[in-house]
């Protein structure tokens, strides 16, 4: 099935609405039709001075109509949008669950924000299909088929040139905006995407070309690549007004004709005289409902890539269903036992035979540079990743025996880019508590605040912890960030913790309190600390020191100080960074 | 929000051509539609009431071919000069930001969210087009046509002129009304619907959160929930603005529906003719049609000013003074000495550098290192002359800075930005920058030196002529090698590095550090902003901020 259809298909509880709101939208056009037509009538008829009682009828229609138009178009655009903004729900409901199955490793789009604004643009562009596209469409069709039958009883000849003027108009009209659509995409898009690419480099490197004495070569060719998107739409400025041109084209032919056929009919006797104003005035009003359907076409034209675009994902085929049964696990120890693993279509460092051994309440930590494989260790544990080869294990239980839920329950990882919701203090810490239904007090909450010196940062905001955040945790600094992330973290309970780059963007003291801190919180339970910073891991149990995917040195600080290896230079190299910083 | 900004017509002459243009043919177009109406009710009347055959009205009906011709090509014409219009007016503001941005320079453009500025100024103004071909015309037609068709009424029934007189300006009248009453409604409403989206957005993104809590399972519900809530209250505010356009609506519909009522009752009694009638029965709806037209295309403006406000913003931006030619910078220069330096931004209360006082000489490499905030970056700016200092002084052996000319003292810098710019073109390109004249002997070496392996086909293709572009993704260790290569290849006195192995891998961390080492022997001014111990270990002096 099409991926537009597809989408359609999320409106089907909804179509009886939608079916009546386009019998309204239609009234809507037939009524300005009624209206013009009968008012020539009444004055036609008015003019031959008869009783006024026989004009009763008439003046009645004329004011129906009058009133008719506004009440159908109120209650047509009221019952729309509602049946509408319903099914959007279902779609981004549906669209969620999928998403959810996938996260993070089946789909690419977790990787770029600007993929995932683009799907919820989507989304929100999906409502276009049935108020912009299909009522449109299917009340201007069966207003025209209104139309030319009202014609054709009053005057055949005239009402025939009505309907197939009718049909010319919405046909070609919607051919040409089609065609439109279609060249606009096709020799501008990739235009417009090149000019913002090179605006946005120009921005982002300006001191660069201030320094090369390089921005204004840099101007003109930015500006030389703007030419030719201005040209090309310059071109394409000819086929642009054709929609619109054709209708008035397709109507005047309609009145011409009317005109015409009914002068004749009249002087013949084929049609009494007071019909004459009525068959010239239908197609005054007969080609509103047309004009939309030019809309209508371009409209559809984007539904359809959203809708692509949305398909693709629910299509996208999910993990092998992970078995439901949870076998206890007793003891905490996690083992990777010759591990192969990547991330699926990523440039990301593949992990190739890594044995890790975690053993019930130890702390140990993983050292390496950033790209040596850290956080696709963070994701198997996660079980955000399948193995390739190996095998991962939880108290002796293989976890491909476990569900996912079930190893989460006991080891929690706080990914090096956790997110931070548009949401209060209080809901981002909350996150963390076992349950939905079961509540933190303030004053927990406070307590792991304090933990991670936010507690005075938080005091000061507005609200206090129902501050609400903004987009992306953007009113907090890195740092502010990064320890907001491990205070929430501090609020789960896990028997394992799995903390990536906890010290990033903090400065040195800082760092050395927080991996106090993180001990002290620890102490009952297990934790694997994954870290750039050697400094971060002298009180560890057991270190293995990564790079490119593999493990390169695993012991004891001591043993890996004294064995003067990669371990032994960086904590060097560290200790004369902070001698010299006093 | 005013019909026409002015500031279109200031910065986008094909705007102002445009107007001109289109007020033409909004004066044609009320012409075309009066004299329509004319011929037609004079030749139903005549055909009607005074049985004339249809040989005798064949000229009448020629003319209103003639006007359905004249029409068409109208119409088509506008849609064309729009379109054109419209393109050449996005270019005009498009190449006035550019050179605007070139003229207010890097630090006013690292205050600016960049991506979005470039994201307004290309597919944000494409919503200039419905602008120009729709709602422009549709502006000019709301003035000219229920005016002229309202004179022309009034020379047939004095009564019907008064209808229309008093109710085509309760259109206006109610939009206004109407939208003042719902404006903040409408808003807010906007503000859910962004809100709801948002929503939306958060969970998505924040789902491997939510998974590695265990709680990304019941968040369906909540989007029903919220979903649910939204419509609710969007319904609430849809009902009042809907209601409104009911009333336009009616005013518009009523008023026809009067005429003809009046029209029609003064026919029975013989006080009126049936030419007069149907001309102004045919006139009448015409006088409502271009404001109501005009409400439809209301958020078409919205949405096509606000990117194009948002433009305008930039270019009412001040430029700074160019500052006059200087001395020219010494050739080799052997120190830079901060002595006191402080620095506010424009519009700031707060110092983004206070009392910064630092020597830098040549030969050695110096780490500056502080907290996020400190002042790290507006160092770097006063020290490539990007800003002045408010307070202190900065001398380069022994010249004050600010007297130096600004090209001739960037000339002895090579910068190492973090996002390094890369034009779109070949490798070669990327590098001769730094040098046009350079040899390719001599680019090879700067690259081997900067670790850029052009030879290995496997990472460039075709060697130095291998084709980059920014949205080719090369990688942000690309672009710093190439960087490096440029600044080896530049020989320039003082080499810049501005956090140069942040989000890098460690092997292209070592060969940065390798490259400060080089630099340095060769008797270079080195200074790097960082907070990485690697770099901090091989400082010969640490600069806190």
């Amino acid at each position: 099935m099409n991926p537009t259809r597809r989408m359609w298909a999320f409106f089907a509880p909804v179509r009886g609405t939608l079916y009546w709101s386009t019998l309204l939208s239609s009234l809507t056009f037939i009524s300005s039709i009624g209206l013009l037509a009968t008012s020539g009538w009444l004055i036609s008829n008015a003019a031959l001075r008869p009783p006024v009682l026989t004009l009763e009828v008439a003046i009645v229609a004329v004011r129906t109509f009058a009133l008719s138009r506004g009440i159908a178009r109120y209650f047509e655009r009221l019952i729309s949008h509602n049946a509408t903004l319903a099914s959007l729900t279902d779609i981004r409901a549906a669209l969620y669950t999928k998403l959810e199955e996938l996260a993070p490793a089946r789909i690419g789009i977790f990787r770029r924000g600007d993929m995932m604004a683009r799907l919820v643009s989507d989304v929100d562009d999906i409502q276009n299909l049935p108020l912009r596209v299909f009522i449109p469409i299917v009340s201007a069709t069966l207003t025209s088929i209104v139309a030319s039958v009202l014609a054709i009883v009053i005057l055949p000849t005239a009402g025939i040139i009505l309907a197939i003027s009718l049909l010319i108009a919405g046909l070609l009209s919607a051919q040409a905006a089609w065609r439109s659509a279609a060249s606009s995409e096709k020799q501008s898009a990739a235009l417009q995407g090149e000019l913002t690419d090179s605006m946005i480099e120009f921005f982002a490197g300006a001191a660069d070309l201030a320094m090369l004495d390089h921005t204004q070569q840099s101007l003109s060719a930015i500006k030389a690549t703007d030419e030719s998107l201005t040209q090309a739409s310059l071109s394409r400025a000819f086929a642009q007004g054709l929609g619109a041109a054709i209708i008035t084209a397709a109507q005047g032919v309609a009145l011409v004709a009317a005109t015409y056929l009914g002068v004749a009919a009249v002087n013949s006797g084929n049609l009494v005289g007071v019909n004459l104003a009525v068959i010239v005035f239908i197609p005054l009003a007969a080609f509103e409902s047309i004009t939309a359907i030019p809309n209508a076409v371009l409209a559809l034209a984007r539904v359809r890539g959203s809708a692509e675009r949305i398909c693709e994902i629910l299509d996208t085929q999910s993990t092998s269903s992970a078995p439901e049964t949870t076998s206890a696990v007793i003891d905490s120890r996690v083992q990777l036992a010759d591990v192969t693993a990547r991330w699926p279509n990523a440039l990301d460092t593949t992990l190739s035979n890594i044995s890790i051994d975690v053993p019930h309440h130890t702390r140990i930590a993983l050292v390496g540079r950033s790209g040596s494989g850290k956080s696709t260790v963070a994701a198997i544990l996660a079980k955000f990743i399948e193995l390739e080869s190996g095998l991962y294990s939880l108290g002796a239980i293989d976890t491909a025996t476990l569900s996912d839920e079930a190893v989460r329950s006991h080891v929690v990882v706080s990914a090096q880019d956790a997110h931070i919701f548009a949401t209060s203090v209080a809901e981002n810490l909350k996150i963390a508590s076992p349950s939905a239904t079961e509540t933190i007090d303030d004053e927990v909450l406070w307590n792991a605040l304090e933990l991670v010196e936010l507690d005075d940062v938080v005091r000061a905001l507005p609200e206090g912890l129902n501050t609400v955040l903004g987009d992306r945790g953007q009113t907090l600094s890195g740092g502010q960030r990064q320890r907001l992330i491990l205070a929430r973290m501090l609020l789960a309970r896990a028997d394992v913790w799995v903390l990536d780059e906890p010290t990033e963007h903090l400065d040195a003291e800082q760092a050395d309190r927080m991996i106090t801190r993180i001990n002290e919180a620890t102490e009952h339970s297990s934790l694997v600390l994954l870290t750039h910073r050697i400094l971060d891991t002298v009180t560890m149990s057991h270190i293995y020191v990564m790079d490119n995917g593999q493990i390169r040195e695993a012991g004891t600080p001591t043993q890996l100080e004294s064995a003067g290896k990669t371990y032994s230079t960086l904590l060097n190299r560290e200790r004369q960074a902070q001698h010299k910083l006093g | 929000m005013r019909p026409l900004d002015p500031r279109l017509l200031r910065h986008a002459s094909a705007a102002k051509t445009f107007m001109v243009f289109t007020t033409a043919l909004g004066i044609i177009t009320a012409g075309l539609v009066i004299v329509q109406a004319i011929i037609l009710g004079e030749l139903l009347a005549s055909v009607f009431m005074d049985g004339k055959q249809l040989s005798s009205v064949r000229g009448q009906i020629v003319g209103l071919a003639l006007i359905v011709i004249v029409r068409t090509a109208l119409s088509w014409l506008n849609d064309v000069v729009a379109t054109r219009s419209s393109a050449l007016a996005k270019n005009q503001l498009r190449t006035a930001v550019m050179d605007k941005v070139a003229d207010l320079g890097p630090v006013w453009v690292s205050s600016q969210r960049s991506a979005e500025l470039a994201t307004v100024a290309t597919r944000g103004l494409d919503a200039l087009d419905v602008y120009f071909a729709r709602y422009l015309p549709q502006l000019i037609l709301a003035a000219v046509i229920p005016l002229s068709v309202g004179v022309v009424i009034l020379t047939q029934d004095v009564l019907s002129a008064v209808i229309v007189a008093l109710t085509v300006p309760l259109i206006p009248f109610f939009m206004a009304l109407i939208g003042k009453f719902t404006q903040d409604k409408v808003d807010s409403q906007w503000n859910t619907l962004a809100t709801l989206s948002g929503h939306f957005l958060d969970l998505i993104a924040g789902l491997p959160t939510l998974k590695a809590f265990n709680r990304s399972k019941n968040q369906a519900r909540a989007i029903r929930e919220v979903g649910d809530d939204y419509r609710s209250a969007t319904m609430g505010v849809l009902r009042i603005s809907f209601l409104s356009a009911f009333v336009l609506e009616l005013i518009a519909t009523l008023s026809v529906a009067l005429v003809a009522v009046s029209i029609g009752l003064r026919l029975v009694n013989g006080s009126f003719h049936l030419r007069e009638g149907l001309i102004i029965l045919i006139l009448v709806p015409e006088a409502y049609i271009p404001l109501r037209q005009l409400g439809t295309h209301f958020h078409a403006v919205q949405e096509g000013m606000g990117a194009a406000v948002r433009l305008f913003e930039v270019l009412d931006t001040e430029s700074p003074q160019e500052v006059s030619l200087g001395q020219q910078a010494p050739t080799e220069p052997q120190t830079v000495n901060f002595q006191g330096v402080h620095f506010t931004y424009p519009g700031y209360d707060v110092e983004a550098l206070s009392d910064f006082t630092a020597t830098f000489t040549s030969g050695t490499f110096t780490a500056v290192t502080g907290p996020s905030g400190a002042g790290k970056s507006t160092a770097l700016n006063v020290l490539l002359k990007f800003v002045d200092p408010t307070k202190g002084t900065v001398t380069v052996d022994g010249h004050p800075l600010t007297e130096l000319d600004t090209a001739s003292w960037r000339e002895k810098i090579s910068l190492v930005s973090q996002h390094p710019w890369i034009p779109n073109g070949t490798i070669r390109e990327a590098i001769a920058m730094a040098k046009p004249w350079a040899t390719d002997s001599h680019i090879a070496q700067a690259c081997a030196q900067a670790g850029l392996n052009v030879t290995d086909t496997h990472e460039f293709a075709a060697g130095l002529d291998t084709h980059i572009s920014p949205s080719s993704g090369v990688s942000v260790g690309q672009r710093r090698r190439i960087a490096l290569a440029r600044a080896f290849l530049r020989d320039a006195p003082i080499v810049v590095l501005d956090e140069p192995t942040a989000s890098l891998d460690g092997a292209t961390e070592d060969l940065i550090t390798q490259s400060i080492a080089d630099l340095k022997a060769r008797g270079k001014i080195v200074i790097s902003v960082t907070h990485r111990e690697s770099l901090i270990a091989i400082a010969d002096q640490v600069v806190a901020l």
